[in-house]
């Protein structure tokens, strides 16, 4: 970025971005009471000067703006939960706003958990990714079992015992099929 | 507060979350990347506790938010496919017209609206002059600037807003 684009100031014979040091008293006192002569006499500089100074009391006139509830149990969970997430994609929206302060910074019940914790949204998918590929991998690694046959007689039996009416299976098929993965 | 007056990173987080929070939003323009900004602040804070020297702290707490935020714009612009903040070259206004009215209102929610449209690195210099109160040595300091830079970076941010909210 090009900062040196001031088309005013001291050597300009116009006061530039001097004005905004004049209203922050950030100009030094030498310099003060030229600036105010120059400024009264000068037109083009004393609508400058009026803008800015317009700008910088709007600015100054901002409210505080006050977090969600949800902001003060994310960092109250220490550094150390923070650390876990840090590091994680941010979204690739520009940072301008997506939601202007005029709109309620509020979100629904809901939706606020999900929203408020993007990146440990991200975080979680990364992990489920990670260990679904771990898993794959193990799977494909894996010498297959020769015979593998679910225990459907178990199952039925535990059914029965913890229900107490009858297994959800032998009245769908007389007889339990034995079921068998050999290869 | 420890017995050298620098504070724990519970301190900070709980006493000064709110003031980041709104340093945050007021760079970012929502809440989103305010509170991942808040979370990047607070890490660097965890990470920097150690070096602090006991003095403004807010003022600490604000070159780290400035630098934070400035490091994922400048992170951002690396990226081929995303949107670029406008370069202040195309967007300055033309030279103001004589008859500005000082009693002009603009609603905060414009205000703050046109802030976040600011360049990122003009709305670092207002924000930290305007919300946050430093004077310009301190925000040269916080930004790398010289001195110079920060009264222009805050000029012409005054004036793009002005020409904004027109």
């Amino acid at each position: 970025m090009t900062d040196d684009l001031a088309p005013a100031g001291p050597g300009s014979g116009h006061l530039g971005d001097l004005l905004s040091a004049l209203l922050d008293g950030e100009l030094p006192t030498a310099d003060v009471a030229a600036a105010r002569t120059h400024l009264a006499g000068c037109r083009e500089c004393a609508a400058e000067h009026a803008a800015v100074a317009l700008a910088r009391a709007w600015v100054r006139a901002l409210p505080p703006v006050e977090p969600p509830a949800t902001f003060y149990a994310r960092i109250a969970a220490g550094p150390a939960a923070l650390e876990s997430f840090a590091g994680l994609p941010a979204p690739a929206a520009p940072l301008v706003a997506a939601r202007l302060p005029s709109e309620p910074v509020r979100r629904r019940a809901g939706s606020a958990v999900v929203d408020l914790h993007r990146r440990r949204r991200l975080g979680v998918a990364a992990l489920a990714g990670c260990a679904a590929a771990a898993l794959g991998v193990v799977g494909l690694s894996s010498p297959p079992d020769p015979a593998t046959s679910p225990p459907v007689g178990r199952f039925i039996e535990a059914h029965a015992t913890a229900v107490g009416g009858g297994d959800p299976v032998s009245h769908l098929a007389p007889v339990a099929v034995p079921v068998s993965f050999r290869r | 507060m420890t017995g050298s007056g620098v504070p724990t990173w519970e301190e900070v987080a709980r006493d000064h979350g709110h003031f980041l929070y709104t340093v945050a939003y007021r760079l970012t323009g929502n809440d989103d990347d305010a509170q991942d900004l808040v979370q990047e602040v607070l890490l660097r804070v965890q990470r920097g506790l150690g070096s602090y020297q006991p003095g403004n702290l807010e003022g600490w707490l604000s070159r780290i938010t400035t630098n934070a935020f400035l490091d994922e714009v400048r992170r951002r612009r690396r990226r081929p496919a995303e949107v670029v903040p406008e370069e202040p070259e195309r967007v300055l206004p033309p030279t103001p017209a004589a008859d500005v009215a000082l009693d002009m209102e603009a609603l905060p929610a414009d205000v703050a609206a046109a802030l976040v449209r600011l360049p990122a690195e003009y709305r670092a210099a207002v924000v930290l002059c305007d919300v946050v109160g430093l004077p310009y040595e301190e925000i040269a300091s916080s930004l790398d600037v010289p001195l110079g830079t920060v009264r222009s970076r805050i000029h012409r941010g005054r004036a793009l807003l002005r020409e904004a909210l027109s």
